[in-house]
């Protein structure tokens, strides 16, 4: 039995198939223009973070249990939402000079640099090739948000559904 | 190999077992035959495990707890003893 | 020398104190001044820590905040202190409590002392059992009595036992008695509020994850900023008393008296008018072959070495159980630095904690093991590993599917038991109620469960900081209202904690918890306890 034939709440994560279904990943085109948040929560946890800090104010929460929802056309891509979520469950994606890039939350060590390289992670864990750091953005250390908020850059502009963790390797 | 219930004791699953089947069937009982819930940790530890096993043996619910008296953590006898009260 | 700290974190800073020197055994060991003795033994490699009574099993570290018992050792001459609990003090002498039967410890572990068995013997001839008893004793190396008065201050000698009365008394300062004093302090005279152990917070201070629920209260902040926050509003406080390391050791109803231990081993005696009990939880634990292994901790355990004294708890680990405090345990071991083997959990409808901490976890290659469950901890004197086993649909073991996981420790997240035993002492009406982790008392919608006394937090039922917090703070405004003090706006705020309790409750994952909420408070608390008493239960 494959993880796919289980339910996302038994893998512990939702494949691209499941996300695509429910409208949580941008259309290419949108991700072609600018930076857009992808706002990965499909649970009705009591939480508001994203809602409240988005000054775009593209992200929708009909009430502090339903899951944000993003309004791509309005989306400045300005990962503010990114740093907040207390789930680490929002990240932004881009296509940029036909590269793509993914922005993550990140609270491990070591401390990623600009032109660090890296691993790119999928959802569950596997390899999927690797990148480089274009964008580390320093949030204070032990502070409310993730201590940082890093965007990397990857050769497969189709990768950028897939990406959702690094291992900074460094230079 | 042992499987331990109560670790203050050394109280296994066996000896409970063995214990409720010798008809000390109910908590007051059970904890007075092999110590289970009388150690250092009063039954912090072994407390709701001990019910399970017993509520699973007779196929019971859970109804309550054995009377928990003071102290609910180990004190020095010499704290108890006073020779001065101060009283605010 | 092995040195198991953790000097580099992607979060937190860890303020050891000054370098010391203690002794174990007569073995110098490097300590810090902020540490325990049990966490300054850990970081030297230390795993076991006392034999038990009888089979004189090794045992170490567990729960890590004085609840269990295993890590008791001789410190400067005084038998069975609790080394999670107790502070290192430069030039220490820390003993193991042995006895000549612990080199027996193979040969009794074959052997299967039965209660039902021992307690019987020697009761036939009468003569013997004295002198059997006398031999039994020194079998069991629970400690000794120092030789000479040396390890005792003789000035404690001259005991003073210390009694206060107070308006309100809130036993227990986590997030849910902090709270519960900050409301109540801003409206009577004279609070005060206990923790055993030296520093406020609960739980808290463990905690590194960011926090859900509204951005009003407290999302987005990590638990320890939180519990720096309550303690800095209570601090500034007039009103509040507050004693760190005070155990709350019994009440007694009919005097009205709460006892409470205190470090230098004297006891204060508090009267209060009306009381918050908010003493939080104990966590459960697993019955399974050698569970009691040096190696075997509880998830919080695990926290509390690794972000309170950021000392690793292993190399490789194993994490049993799929509910939030396993995935975040498992995401601060990533953090540190610690590879996790997987996660391992009897469900297999679905991981039980939220999906989004699940996430966190699996895509940094971390695997969830579904339908799995441990039966048994390898090693003599600590982990080396584990066997799982898969499991049918009836939870049983199928047979020959057993594995064995690598690891050098076991982390066992199973849930917690809201901590019944000080509130059993107010004789309340006590239900057992699973949905809530265990026993808790009747209360009715002012968080009443006697007369004089209430509750908050997890030991009213098991569930978030964020909850604890918003019971606090209700529980706090009712005790003062009920003192007498107080006025409408009171009244308004009472609403919109419970205005906001509800809304936190409002998801599908506090369903169960609302079910059994609904089920529970009464109208008449009195009425309650006077049935209590006259059925005498």
């Amino acid at each position: 039995m494959s993880e796919l034939d289980l339910s996302p709440a038994q893998r512990g994560y939702y494949s691209l198939h499941e996300l695509d279904q429910e409208n949580i990943l941008p259309p290419e085109n949108k991700m072609r223009e600018r930076r857009v948040a992808v706002i990965e929560c499909m649970e009705d946890i009591p939480c508001n973070p994203c809602g409240f800090v988005c000054r775009a104010n593209t992200i929708r929460k009909e009430s502090l249990c339903k899951p944000g929802v993003v309004d791509w056309d309005k989306c400045t891509g300005c990962t503010l939402c990114v740093s907040v979520c207390p789930g680490m469950a929002i990240f932004c994606q881009m296509i940029l000079d036909g590269k793509g890039q993914v922005t993550v939350p990140y609270e491990l060590l070591p401390d990623p640099k600009l032109g660090d390289s890296v691993e790119l992670l999928d959802r569950s864990g596997t390899v999927v090739g690797k990148g480089r750091v274009v964008r580390p953005t320093y949030q204070a250390k032990g502070d409310a948000h993730p201590r940082w908020v890093v965007t990397v850059e990857m050769d497969n502009p189709k990768m950028v559904d897939q990406v959702r963790a690094i291992r900074v390797l460094g230079e | 190999m042992k499987q331990i219930v109560c670790t203050c004791h050394d109280v296994t699953k066996e000896d409970i077992e063995a214990a409720i089947d010798a008809g000390y069937d109910d908590i007051e009982t059970l904890k007075r035959i092999t110590g289970v819930t009388t150690g250092q940790c009063q039954g912090k530890r072994c407390m709701v495990l001990t019910l399970n096993i017993l509520a699973n043996k007779k196929s019971l619910s859970i109804e309550e707890t054995t009377k928990i008296r003071a102290p609910i953590d180990p004190i020095p006898l010499g704290a108890l003893v006073t020779t001065e009260n101060i009283t605010h | 020398m092995e040195d198991w700290r953790i000097y580099e974190h992607p979060i937190l800073e860890f303020d050891r104190g000054n370098e010391v020197t203690i002794y174990l055994d007569g073995k110098p060991m490097k300590a810090y001044s902020n540490e325990t003795v049990a966490a300054a033994l850990y970081a030297n490699g230390v795993r076991v820590f006392s034999k038990s009574i009888k089979y004189h099993r090794p045992r170490g570290f567990f729960c890590g905040i004085g609840r269990c018992s295993a890590c008791m050792m001789e410190v400067d001459g005084v038998p069975n202190v609790k080394t999670c609990v107790a502070r290192v003090r430069d030039g220490m002498h820390v003993k193991m409590q042995k006895t000549f039967a612990d080199r027996l410890t193979p040969f009794l572990n074959m052997m299967n002392l039965s209660p039902m068995v021992y307690i019987k013997m020697f009761t036939k001839p009468g003569f013997l059992y004295e002198p059997a008893m006398k031999i039994m004793r020194q079998f069991t190396g629970k400690g000794s009595f120092p030789k000479d008065s040396t390890g005792y201050n003789s000035e404690a000698r001259a005991k003073t036992q210390e009694e206060i009365s107070t308006e309100l008394l809130i036993v227990g300062a986590g997030p849910a008695g902090l709270s519960a004093a900050i409301e109540a302090g801003q409206l009577s005279k004279d609070v005060v509020i206990v923790d055993d152990k030296d520093r406020f917070g609960g739980q808290l201070i463990k905690q590194t994850h960011m926090f859900f629920s509204d951005v009003k209260y407290a999302a987005g902040k990590r638990g320890y900023k939180l519990a720096n926050e309550l303690v800095k509003k209570l601090s500034g406080m007039k009103t509040v008393r507050a004693f760190t390391n005070t155990t709350a050791v019994g009440y007694y109803p009919s005097e009205n008296i709460m006892l409470l231990l205190r470090p230098d081993n004297t006891t204060l005696r508090i009267r209060a008018k009306k009381y918050i009990v908010s003493t939080g939880a104990y966590e459960k634990t697993l019955v399974f072959e050698n569970n009691d292994l040096p190696g075997v901790y509880g998830a919080g355990g695990v926290q509390t070495l690794l972000n309170v004294y950021g000392i690793k708890p292993g190399k490789m680990g194993l994490m049993i159980g799929t509910g939030n405090v396993s995935l975040i345990v498992a995401y601060h071991l990533l953090q540190a630095g610690i590879d996790v083997k997987a996660i391992v959990a009897p469900s297999f409808r679905r991981v039980r904690g939220y999906l989004v901490h699940a996430a966190k976890v699996r895509r940094h290659g971390i695997p969830i093991i579904t339908r799995h469950t441990i039966v048994k901890a390898l090693g003599n004197e600590k982990v080396n590993g584990a066997v799982i086993t898969k499991l049918d649909d009836g939870y049983r073991p199928i047979p020959e599917t057993e594995r064995v996981i690598d690891c050098d420790f076991i982390c066992i997240g199973v849930g917690l038991n809201p901590a019944y035993d000080l509130i059993q002492l107010f004789n309340p009406k006590m239900v057992f109620v699973p949905q809530l982790g265990g026993f808790v008392p009747v209360r009715d919608k002012q968080f009443r469960i006697t007369e004089n006394a209430y509750v908050a937090g997890d030991c009213s039922g098991i569930e978030e900081a964020t909850t604890a917090v918003l019971e606090g703070r209700l529980s706090g405004l009712h005790a003062a209202l009920s003192l007498g003090y107080g006025d409408d706006s009171v009244l308004q705020k009472i609403d919109e904690y419970e205005w906001a309790l509800k809304e936190d409750r409002n998801s599908s994952f506090s369903t169960a918890i609302r079910t059994a909420l609904e089920a529970i408070p009464v109208e008449n608390i009195e009425e309650v306890i006077m049935n209590n008493v006259r059925t005498g239960s």
